[in-house]
């Protein structure tokens, strides 16, 4: 079969194409349009699970742009050319960024209604740049990607054209320039060092001590992508963002965020793995902590219904950081608590992204059907849409880490391993969890229940669609835990405990 | 596992027991304090089936599934939390299967339960009597946490698995801390002791359902039989709390002081755990109940977040200088 | 340490035996006899009862908490590219020692 090796690329490039093929679909009809948005993205969901597929049975999984075979990286010994490369991690990571794409295409069928004309080619745009970003193998090519997406959030977070929208975007637009700037001085300074882009490449040369400038390159690269994922005190980027876009964008602006903390994880443990002190992991442990005060704290007072769930969302990739982190500080030994903490941390990335995007999903809906933004306006939704109260009801109790949901398989795993680096911070998580959970019966109580409010407009099947999906691998993960761990979230974090799998992979 | 699972039904029956007997005696207790006789001892069980005969009344806009599932959730998870303690000197029914974290959320479910509740029959006093449980929730997790996870510092050290509540019963902080070890779990001892009042919801953290200011603030609007369900939580999260704090600060057994083997020696354990569980709810509802009064809300959130949590992180301070003097 | 002391699924049955125990007790109540309008001592309820500042208790008590966090959040970019450039500098001095 041609497309056999090359799904990878085809994951990209099917978005890419069909993002400007739309314009033109557009002129024939809706529903044709729509379908090919559908469609494009559903092949590539194909693409990317079956090379998620190829890696559990056969490893890291390469690819080479434009060579003669798409396994040839390195013709002389040193990698030319673009390579992506997925492991565990990577390829687990691009099927959960095209699934939650090609919900929100479903949702943005009946949500989206004016300048549709417009939305899709951005939307499908964003995509790719996202999925670009989690599969890239390359510094520059992750710089572009970044751009990419940047730029197509920023003019779909403007979407409904008002005033706040368009300040929302230009924020977006600046402080993202300056991120990207950021990351791009740190991918110089390591070309200007080595000579080489390939991330395997520079992890080899890199080795077991970095130089100063490669420390000041991983202080640029940290910083870019932690203020592109949202985490204290850099977290003002998506604030406005969420509060601002049309659902299908808060989703994919979620799932951008969580894939730039992820590349921060792959150019941390896979490139500069070998190399790094305790003090890096104790940095992020410590902002990770930091996120999650500052966002539950500022969530606290909220009225505006989508900008209180955007700093829960700082709130839980504040706990990410903290497991990951707690594992960053024993590289490059990676065993028994410090691997336990790693295997949290990517657990709760994992479930953060079914969690908030339910959240996000369902308050988008509430925004949209009822046309009201702030807590203080809505109310007695329960009594029109019971469905949308336990959906509700159901991300609430998953966010918080209530039992027997996801969240608390991946809470638990936190906590536990925090705890042998310090009982005193895994306190302060246990206790940003009631507090989000206090958070959120706040909202419901004052969104769903109470006296019955005038009537809203009935909500869609294709927009509940998306949720009901969404919903179920939340109990279903919760239910099961065990087997997601061994099959999906140990080998995602073995490959980040060994950087000799990634860079083995290219070289 | 099997037999595990038909004990469920078992202990949740004996939680129900338990309580309803503890909460007898704590009246009674409570009314000689007072200088009065007080009621019998099985006046909690004729009140639950006083309650059972009574109407049961809903209000015309509440939510009404949410507003009937959420006495059942309350009761239900706060027996669940009874399968993860080890009761009478026994190891927990679960063991294995949950640990301490397990349990401090469960302890919230009840709360969170009630809360939903009193939101869902929209009565305004509801209304108000769930947002002060809620703060009040808020404000007594964390010295809770800083607590709990002082007591099984020492014992991370020392034990595989130190969350599980039967590894904290046979490894006491005690053992591995020095003398200023003592002293910090003692403070950590009277903390989740103030915290009590608080997670059972009696005097002087008792304002969510203040009868007095708020009409019955969260149980305004039930009666009848949601109302006995409501009842039997609060006694069974009684017993549960005690049984929490016994596990984690006063786990000796008797049969191991005097050698004492076989049934005797557990029934010996039995008796020796009631007569505990007796002095921690004495200690930890009936004297505060009698000694002091209702607190404002501010004055709980300072009393919670600023002296409680001071008071628990001395004790923890105090715990892990214990650690190094061992 | 995969998670060996937590097991959802005997939680879930163990809930629903109780669950189901709780159930058999509170049916020898009596059914829903009457839909009354809420208590309010013989005042009309209030058709929306405000609880959107619900926790000022908590907020006036972490008062100088919550002023500091205002002031940081003020909305400038300015401030927001300033505590980029901080946080990188801190990085990396802390990835010099």
């Amino acid at each position: 079969m041609i497309a056999d090796g090359h799904c990878m690329i085809l994951a990209i490039a099917i978005p890419l194409l069909a993002g400007f093929s739309t314009p033109l679909l557009s002129r024939v009809g809706r529903k044709i349009r729509n379908s090919w948005v559908f469609i494009t993205l559903f092949v590539s969901l194909l693409c990317a699970s079956y090379q998620f597929l190829k890696i559990v049975s056969e490893g890291v999984q390469v690819y080479t742009l434009g060579a003669a075979m798409p396994s040839l990286t390195s013709p002389q010994g040193f990698p030319v050319r673009i390579i992506l490369e997925a492991d565990a991690l990577n390829g687990m990571i691009c099927v959960i960024v095209l699934s939650f794409a090609l919900l929100a295409s479903v949702y943005a069928w009946k949500s989206i209604r004016e300048r549709e004309d417009k939305f899709y080619p951005l939307f499908l745009l964003l995509t790719a740049g996202i999925v670009g970003m989690s599969l890239t193998g390359d510094f520059f090519t992750l710089f572009v990607f970044i751009e990419i997406s940047s730029i197509s959030s920023a003019a779909l977070i403007s979407f409904f054209r008002r005033g706040e929208s368009f300040e929302a975007a230009i924020k977006y637009l600046i402080l993202s320039a300056v991120g990207a700037l950021f990351l791009l001085f740190g991918v110089g300074l390591l070309y200007g060092q080595y000579g080489l882009l390939n991330m395997a490449a520079v992890s080899r040369e890199i080795g077991a001590s970095h130089s100063f400038l490669d420390g000041a390159a991983l202080a640029l690269f940290a910083a870019g992508l932690l203020l592109k994922s949202g985490a204290a005190p850099v977290h003002w980027l998506k604030l406005d963002a969420y509060q601002e876009s049309p659902v299908p964008v808060i989703v994919l602006c979620l799932l951008s965020s969580l894939v730039s903390l992820y590349v921060l994880f792959r150019i941390a443990f896979s490139v500069f793995g070998l190399s790094l002190t305790p003090a890096f992991g104790w940095v992020m442990v410590t902002l990770g902590v930091g996120s999650i005060l500052v966002g539950v704290l500022m969530a606290l007072p909220q009225d505006d219904l989508k900008r209180l769930i955007a700093y829960a969302a700082v709130a839980e990739i504040g706990y990410v950081m903290l497991g990951v982190g707690a594992g960053l500080t024993q590289m490059p030994v990676l065993d028994g608590s410090g691997f336990a903490a790693l295997e949290g941390g990517i657990f709760h990335l994992v479930n953060d992204i079914f969690n908030l995007g339910l959240l996000f999903l369902i308050a988008g809906t509430v925004c949209h059907c009822t046309g009201k933004r702030k807590i203080s306006h809505t109310g007695g939704l329960a009594h029109h849409s019971p469905l949308l109260t336990f959906l509700f009801l159901l991300g609430m109790l998953a966010i918080s880490g209530i039992p027997p949901l996801n969240g608390f398989a991946s809470k638990i795993m936190i906590y536990e391993s925090v705890f042998f680096f310090s009982p005193l911070l895994s306190a302060v998580g246990l206790l940003g969890s009631i507090i989000i959970l206090a958070i959120f019966v706040k909202v419901f109580a004052l969104v769903f229940l109470g006296p019955p409010s005038e009537k809203a407009a009935g909500v869609p099947l294709l927009m509940v669609l998306p949720m009901l999906v969404v919903a179920s691998v939340i109990i279903f993960i919760g239910l099961f835990p065990h087997p997601v761990l061994e099959f999906l979230i140990e080998p995602a974090s073995r490959s980040l405990a060994n950087p000799s799998l990634w860079t083995g992979g290219v070289l | 596992m099997i037999s595990k699972i038909l004990l469920v039904p078992v202990v949740a029956i004996l939680g129900i027991a338990m309580g309803l007997l503890y909460r007898g005696i704590d009246r009674i207790l409570a009314a000689r304090m007072q200088g009065r006789v007080g009621p019998p001892l099985r006046q909690p069980l004729r009140d639950v089936k006083k309650l059972l005969v009574k109407d049961e009344m809903q209000p015309a806009d509440a939510v009404g599934w949410l507003f009937h599932l959420a006495p059942l959730v309350a009761l239900s998870s706060a027996l669940a939390v009874l399968l993860y303690l080890p009761l009478g000197g026994m190891p927990p029914l679960l063991e294995g299967h949950g640990d301490l974290i397990l349990i401090i959320y469960l302890f919230s479910i009840p709360s969170l339960a009630t809360v939903l509740g009193g939101f869902s029959s929209s009565s305004p006093y509801a209304g108000v009597g769930a947002q002060r449980e809620m703060v009040k929730m808020l404000s007594y997790e964390l010295p809770l946490v800083i607590a709990s996870f002082a007591v099984v510092w020492p014992v991370s050290l020392n034990a595989a698995r130190p969350f599980s509540l039967w590894t904290i019963f046979l490894n006491p902080g005690w053992a591995y801390t020095g003398w200023p070890g003592w002293l910090g779990l003692l403070i950590l001892l009277a903390v989740l002791l103030t915290v009590m009042p608080g997670e059972v919801g009696s005097v002087p953290f008792d304002l969510q359902s203040a009868d007095s200011e708020i009409a019955g603030g969260l149980l305004t609007e039930y009666s009848g039989r949601n109302l006995a369900v409501y009842y039997l939580a609060d006694v069974v999260k009684t017993v549960a709390f005690a049984s929490l704090i016994i596990a984690l600060f006063l786990p000796f057994s008797l049969s191991s002081v005097f050698p004492i083997q076989g049934l005797l020696g557990s029934g010996l354990d039995m008796l020796f755990w009631l007569g505990k569980l007796l002095v921690v709810i004495f200690l930890g509802s009936t004297l505060p109940k009698v000694v002091t009064g209702r607190v404002g809300i501010d004055k709980l959130v300072k009393v919670y977040w600023k002296y409680a949590t001071l008071a628990a992180l001395v004790g923890f301070a105090l715990v892990g200088v214990g650690i190094i003097f061992v | 340490m995969i998670l060996d002391s937590w097991s959802p699924l005997v939680f879930v049955i163990s809930l629903i035996i109780i669950a189901l125990i709780m159930w058999a007790i509170r049916h020898k109540g009596q059914r829903v006899r009457k839909k009354t309008p809420a208590f309010f001592a013989a005042n009309p309820v209030p058709p929306r009862h405000k609880i959107n500042y619900m926790y000022w208790g908590f907020q006036t008590a972490m008062g100088r908490v919550y002023r500091v966090l205002r002031e940081l959040h003020s909305g400038l970019i300015n401030d927001y590219v300033y505590w980029l450039i901080l946080l990188t500098i801190i990085i990396w001095v802390v990835m010099l020692i």
